[in-house]
């Protein structure tokens, strides 16, 4: 198992209003090729974050990154902007969290999807690219795909939306996809046929996924392995069936608490007492100390660090 | 498509109700000014009868609502009444001058396009440069210096010590050239003030759309920043500059007088200006109308190039009127 890839101690200090704020701090990950890694974890727990640092799109005037990030091997820590450019839409992607406001709305659909085409494969001639547009938008579920890639994204609902954003994500064919919380702002039904969805196009595309979301359903449906994000640093990572199994870090196992078959109105009011404290106000000891049921003297003091707790499962816990 | 004719069709009424009432205020105008038209048009020497005569010639012993309707009805079959001084119609005199005044006013807004567009882009894509900031000095400035300051030190500085441009006219007929040469001074004094505020307004809406979800949407695709920019973010942050030129050519057609006095240009600000002087109101009512219509048709332009870009309001109007 190959790694596409390896993130090293990362951490991404971005300027606020209210000063710096180290909003990932040391946070360690490998995505496998040919794998979907989920990302779990609160929200401001510093997700996007760490897909906009692996894309290289944080603004550089406002964000210091440390620590290393290796896509088959290339360091991107401190590559030149163009270099980053070059590899986003042949090498990686991300789709967004909200698809009313990821296409333009001033443009079609056609011509939307049609610029990402021409960058990856530039030698194709304007027939063969519509016939792949419509091929496209046929294998991710529009209906009518004639009528609808002419369409402008105002004509189309939110889940058309998405799909629209998948079709852009496989036109695309990248090494490393991320999708962030490309579910969450759907309705239920909506958000069972995008995973769907995802779960079928496994079959065709060949990269790896960051899957992203809140929803440990379907992290646990859609993913290989898991990685858990509490303030900036990673928790816990494994296998997804066996943390999901046997948590070995309490915010964990409080996460896998507050989900349990509930349906999701019910989640969001259920959740874990207390806040994610902010990154601008992070002390010493472990970060999860002030919300953990158990949590003593010493998680206040020293700061547990991630460390293997069995094969291939790491916890940040001095418990673990 | 039926939504835009339909949209079409609205607007034109708005617009005849507008082109109304703007030739009834400028009908009371003639009743509010002081003095007797008919009297100070003949100048005082001038007998009795003789300004009965006039008075009656030019339909002043009508009754108020009267003259109203049969000024609104002769404007209506594009007769916008008799000069009684040089005797000319005053439709022929007011077309005669308009392609001056409109000429100076498109060139003054193309040529505030031409340079505000780019330099507001150019600020947008480097924000908090030291060209930004300079930029940013450099326009507020243009914006708070009155026009006709501009417009005489362009004078001293291109056609008196630089001899590089013609000081005065509007150049021989037929000659392109010539007309185009000496209308450079006169636009660019119209324009600068517009160059620093387009730039200003781009800046701030490109910016806006350069934060926008779907641009990051293009980066996280790799699209170049070049296609990024002059692509996808320009066309909605064009928006904004676009619904200011309906304003600004409004504007610049009275606000052209000037330009036309200092450079000694025909036009429709300089007709104006010498028959207020004269009191010979047919004539300022004339051309103030057809002004008005001028900037109704642009900004109706204008409204039309909008649902023209922006999808969604096409979209609006569809609903509208169906
Ligand atoms: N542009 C920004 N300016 C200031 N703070 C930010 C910015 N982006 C993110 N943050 C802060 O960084 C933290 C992580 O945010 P984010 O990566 O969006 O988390 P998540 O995706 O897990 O919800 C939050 O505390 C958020 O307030
Ligand atoms: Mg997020």
């Amino acid at each position: 198992m190959t790694l596409l890839a390896d993130l090293r101690d990362l951490r991404v200090a971005l300027a606020t209003p209210a000063g710096p704020a180290q909003v990932l701090d040391g946070v360690s990950l490998e995505i496998p090729r040919g794998r979907i890694v989920g990302l779990v974890g609160e929200s401001g727990s510093g997700k996007s974050t760490l897909a906009l640092a692996l894309l290289g799109l944080l603004p550089a005037s406002l964000s210091r990154l440390d620590g290393s990030i290796r896509l088959d091997g290339e360091e991107l820590v401190g590559a030149s902007p163009e270099r980053l450019q070059a590899l986003r839409g042949t090498r990686m992607a991300m789709i967004f969290q909200d698809p009313m406001t990821a296409l333009n709305p001033l443009f079609t659909v056609a011509t939307q999807l049609a610029d990402v085409l021409k960058r990856r494969e530039p030698g194709l001639s304007g027939a063969e690219r519509r016939a792949r547009l419509l091929g496209m938008l046929d294998k991710v579920g529009i209906a009518d795909p004639e009528r609808r890639l002419h369409a402008y994204p105002h004509e189309l609902s939110g889940g058309m939306r998405q799909r629209v954003m998948i079709a852009m994500a496989l036109l695309c064919r990248p090494d490393l996809l991320i999708a962030d919380e490309p579910t969450t702002a759907l309705d239920v039904t909506i958000e069972a046929q995008i995973a769907g969805l995802i779960r079928d196009l496994r079959r065709d595309f060949a990269g790896s996924i960051l899957f992203i979301s809140h929803s440990l359903g379907l992290v646990a449906e859609l993913t290989d392995e898991v990685a858990v994000l509490y303030a900036g640093t990673l928790v816990e990572s494994g296998p997804t069936a066996e943390v999901f199994a046997r948590p070995r870090h309490p915010y964990t196992s409080a996460l896998l608490a507050c989900e349990a078959d509930l349906d999701r109105d019910v989640r969001e009011a259920l959740s874990i007492p207390g806040e994610v404290p902010s990154p601008l106000e992070r002390g010493t000891g472990c970060v999860f100390a002030s919300r953990c049921i158990r949590a003593e003297h010493r998680c206040r003091e020293e700061t547990p660090l991630p460390r293997p707790v069995e094969a291939g499962r790491i916890a940040a816990c001095h418990f673990a | 498509m039926s939504g835009l004719s339909g949209y079409i069709l609205s607007r034109l009424g708005t617009t005849a109700l507008v082109v109304v009432g703007a030739l009834t205020l400028l009908f009371a105008l003639t009743l509010l000014v002081p003095g007797d038209p008919a009297s100070v048009l003949l100048g005082p020497r001038a007998t009795p009868e003789v300004i009965d005569d006039l008075r009656r010639r030019m339909g002043l012993d009508l009754p108020v609502w009267l003259r109203l309707l049969k000024f609104l009805g002769q404007v209506a079959q594009g007769d916008l009444g008799i000069d009684f001084i040089s005797g000319r119609p005053i439709l022929t005199m007011v077309l005669e001058v308009m392609p001056y005044t409109v000429t100076l006013a498109f060139a003054s807004i193309g040529l505030a396009v031409a340079i505000g567009v780019p330099l507001g882009t150019y600020a947008a894509t480097h924000p908090n440069t030291a060209a930004d900031q300079a930029l940013a000095v450099v326009s507020v400035g243009f914006i708070a210096v009155p026009n006709f300051v501009i417009a005489i030190y362009l004078l001293l500085i291109f056609s008196i010590w630089l001899d590089w441009l013609p000081v005065l006219g509007t150049g021989r007929p037929g000659d392109f050239w010539d007309q185009a040469r000496r209308l450079i001074l006169p636009a660019a004094s119209l324009a600068i003030g517009w160059v620093g505020y387009i730039a200003r307004l781009m800046r701030s809406s490109l910016l806006e759309i350069l934060n926008e979800p779907y641009i990051r949407t293009n980066r996280a695709f790799g699209l170049s920043k070049a296609k990024v920019v002059y692509k996808y973010a320009l066309k909605g942050a064009a928006l904004p500059t676009i619904a200011i030129l309906g304003l600004g050519i409004g504007r610049l057609l009275g606000g052209a007088i000037f330009a036309e006095i200092i450079f000694a240009r025909p036009g429709l600000g300089k007709l104006i200006y010498e028959a207020i002087g004269t009191r010979n109101y047919p004539i300022v009512q004339g051309g103030v109308f057809v002004i008005v219509l001028l900037f109704v048709l642009t900004n109706l332009l204008v409204d039309l190039v909008y649902a023209w870009i922006d999808p969604r309001i096409r979209a609006n109007l569809g609903k509208a009127s169906s």
